[in-house]
């Protein structure tokens, strides 16, 4: 990639301040550039959300704060900026699809005046269009009659429908970097399918990014175009979305791919899953936080961290089993 | 085994409410269904949601009456059970058990993982306290949950270890007959091949029949023995499942199949689940607002269920030929 890219995360490390309890995000680093809808995969409790939190400076502070690491968003270090300048970017540069979409409308407002009012607050040359600019990205979102659903309030509307306006505030905000967690719960395969056409849309030619939390691996290699997988709060690979769907390199990411069930999953045979960890070693031992579950795991992964192998231009992975494929010239332990 | 004769399920718009709707009339959930599972058959409900699959489970074990038509089990009356001395019907309800769809309200939060499980025990068997540990530990284990959840309550556990716990509080006291609604909604990959896995091994060892409730289709192409297709509370088409999966008849069912077999990307859906409002009491096909191939016929006369192979049943006055 020749752009610069629109956030770099290096090392960041979030936990809790009690002494001795393990880190929650534990020194991840990634760079997202314009263009591009990263995935952000992983299993439930693993950390996406936390990242992302951490990131747009919504961590929920304390218990929770960042204890090492930088975050530079559009070239700013994010995490020394002053709270009225975070809040200044807050929907000009970055903007957030909350996992929670229940709550992200208040109850006594309806919710297009809602949608308008972030709309103008942040483009407030908008005004005047933005409620037509709703009502047009809500058709495209499969919804239907806008208008009449922006007249009423949130709890007139289902899940599905919340979850749809909260998408588009967000995408009509045209942030240079959106982070969607989990935005496609509540829609069924329809709606589903119009969200990422018209998230496709958003970073087509734009400089923009968008990161994609989600637990469904399928889908997000679907339309993503590069996917990082994470495990108990690190990032163990990044890689195109095709590649690791054919070759997943980490055990995890492997375990991942063939306990997805599929149409041509043999009806015969139980499926794969991935071993779950019932001694509760993984937790405090000092090497791979995976090597208690992992079916590969050699007495290394136990004792020591894995390095993050390069293996090629947009390929890396936190492993032992390839530490010996380091591509030339980019050794990072 | 089970099986539902022409259900119909209405549930009247409440003119009592504080927040009148303003939605006159009533919702029709389930509309003059049959449908039936046989001993030792997993079938597979499918459809989009909204469209009754919920209401029809509960409906045939009974947890919500029908409006309309006849449930039976083994071919007797349900009201014969829920009529009659309770015995008999602690005895039916025993071997008719639910997974309800929302592990996370369908457990009590100030019971432990422990009580929980206990308490099919102590309803349904005359056994002492340290039996029912024993059976608790053992139900524990199959499910695959860690010896340790036992002394948790549910807001402990995360969404998985809550989806097993409602299986083994189901599994408890040796079910013939178990709906699972969305069992696998809310679960990670491995975790829900895991809970799959757990489904077939306990229907292959002793013979409990399912009814699948899922939007699913690849886990239900995996599991079910036959399918199910349900749209706007009628079902529209019931095939086994090899030939429902290779060969949809009804144009809905093809919709529903290549819609899942679609890739994300390129974003082209044909949507089968836009909202066409569908007069209550028009008759007609439900499906013949969106269907590629409506006829004059179509939005005339309701299509009945009828057969069309052995094991296949269709609901359409046009089939592909």
């Amino acid at each position: 990639m020749n752009k610069p890219a629109i956030l770099t995360v290096e090392n960041l490390t979030v936990g809790t301040g009690d002494a001795g309890s393990e880190n929650l995000l534990d020194g991840v680093s990634a760079e997202i550039f314009p263009g591009e809808i990263v995935g952000l995969v992983g299993e439930s409790g693993c950390g996406k959300s936390l990242l992302a939190q951490a990131v747009t400076g919504l961590l929920d502070s304390p218990p929770l704060f960042v204890k090492g690491g930088r975050v530079i968003l559009e070239g700013d270090d994010w995490l020394a900026l002053e709270e009225k300048e975070k809040n200044r970017r807050r929907g000009r540069v970055v903007s957030m699809i909350w996992q929670d979409f229940h709550n992200a409308f208040n109850p006594l407002f309806t919710v297009g005046s809602q949608m308008i009012g972030i709309i103008s607050h942040i483009h407030p040359e908008r005004r005047r269009m933005a409620s037509w600019q709703c009502c047009r990205l809500l058709e495209r979102l499969n919804l239907d009659r806008p208008q009449e659903k922006l007249r009423q309030f949130p709890h007139q509307l289902s899940g599905g429908t919340r979850q749809r306006l909260a998408i588009a505030t967000a995408m009509l905000t045209e942030p240079r970097l959106l982070i969607a967690d989990e935005p496609t719960t509540a829609l069924d395969a329809g709606s589903r399918s119009a969200v990422t056409a018209a998230m496709t849309d958003f970073v087509r030619g734009q400089d923009r990014a968008i990161v994609f939390i989600s637990h469904d691996l399928t889908m997000a290699s679907d339309f993503c175009h590069r996917i990082m997988v994470m495990y108990s709060g690190k990032i163990v690979e990044t890689a195109p979305a095709g590649q690791l769907q054919r070759t997943p390199l980490h055990p995890y990411s492997k375990g991942l791919v063939s306990s997805t069930i599929t149409f041509e999953s043999d009806r015969g045979q139980p499926l794969s899953v991935i071993p779950s960890d019932r001694t509760g070693r993984s937790s405090g031992q000092p090497g791979c936080k995976f090597a208690a579950r992992c079916p590969q795991a050699a007495d290394v992964c136990r004792r020591r961290k894995p390095p993050i192998v390069k293996i090629a231009q947009e390929r890396s992975v936190a492993c032992w089993l390839h530490a010996d494929r380091e591509l030339e010239g980019h050794g990072k332990c | 085994m089970v099986s539902v004769e022409e259900v119909t399920k209405i549930f009247p718009a409440n003119r009592r409410s504080l927040f009148p709707s303003g939605k006159a009339g009533s919702v029709t959930a389930v509309d003059r269904v049959s449908l039936s599972v046989a001993d030792n058959e997993i079938v597979a409900l499918i459809g989009e949601s909204g469209c009754g699959k919920t209401t029809l489970g509960k409906i045939m074990l009974g947890i919500i009456p029908a409006s309309d038509g006849k449930v039976l089990f083994d071919g007797h009356r349900l009201e014969e059970f829920t009529s009659s001395g309770r015995k008999e019907y602690m005895d039916w309800r025993r071997r008719y058990q639910m997974v309800f769809q929302d592990p996370y309200s369908s457990l009590n939060p100030r019971l432990t993982v422990r009580q929980t499980l206990a308490e099919p025990f102590i309803l349904h068997t005359g056994l002492d306290t340290a039996s029912v540990r024993l059976k608790v530990d053992e139900l524990i284990w199959a499910v695959g949950l860690d010896s340790g959840v036992d002394s948790c309550l549910p807001g402990e556990l995360s969404g998985g270890q809550r989806q097993r716990v409602n299986i083994a509080r189901a599994l408890a006291c040796q079910p013939r007959f178990i709906v699972c609604d969305e069992p696998l909604a809310t679960l990670d990959a491995s975790v829900k091949s895991q809970i799959v896995n757990l489904l077939v091994g306990i229907h292959r060892q002793y013979g409990v029949s399912y009814l699948f409730i899922s939007h699913d289709l690849p886990a239900a192409r995996y599991i079910a023995d036959r399918v199910a297709v349900m749209y706007r509370g009628s079902l529209v088409e019931t095939a086994p499942t090899e030939l429902f999966f290779n060969r949809p008849r009804h144009p809905y069912s093809q919709i529903l199949l290549a819609n899942s077999h679609q890739r994300y990307r390129d974003g082209r859906l044909s949507d089968p689940s836009v909202p066409i409002t569908h007069q209550p009491g028009s008759t007609g096909c439900k499906f013949a607002g969106q269907c590629p191939r409506a006829a004059a016929v179509c939005f005339s006369a309701q299509p009945l269920l009828i057969q069309t192979e052995p094991d296949s049943f269709l609901a359409c006055h046009l089939p592909p030929g």
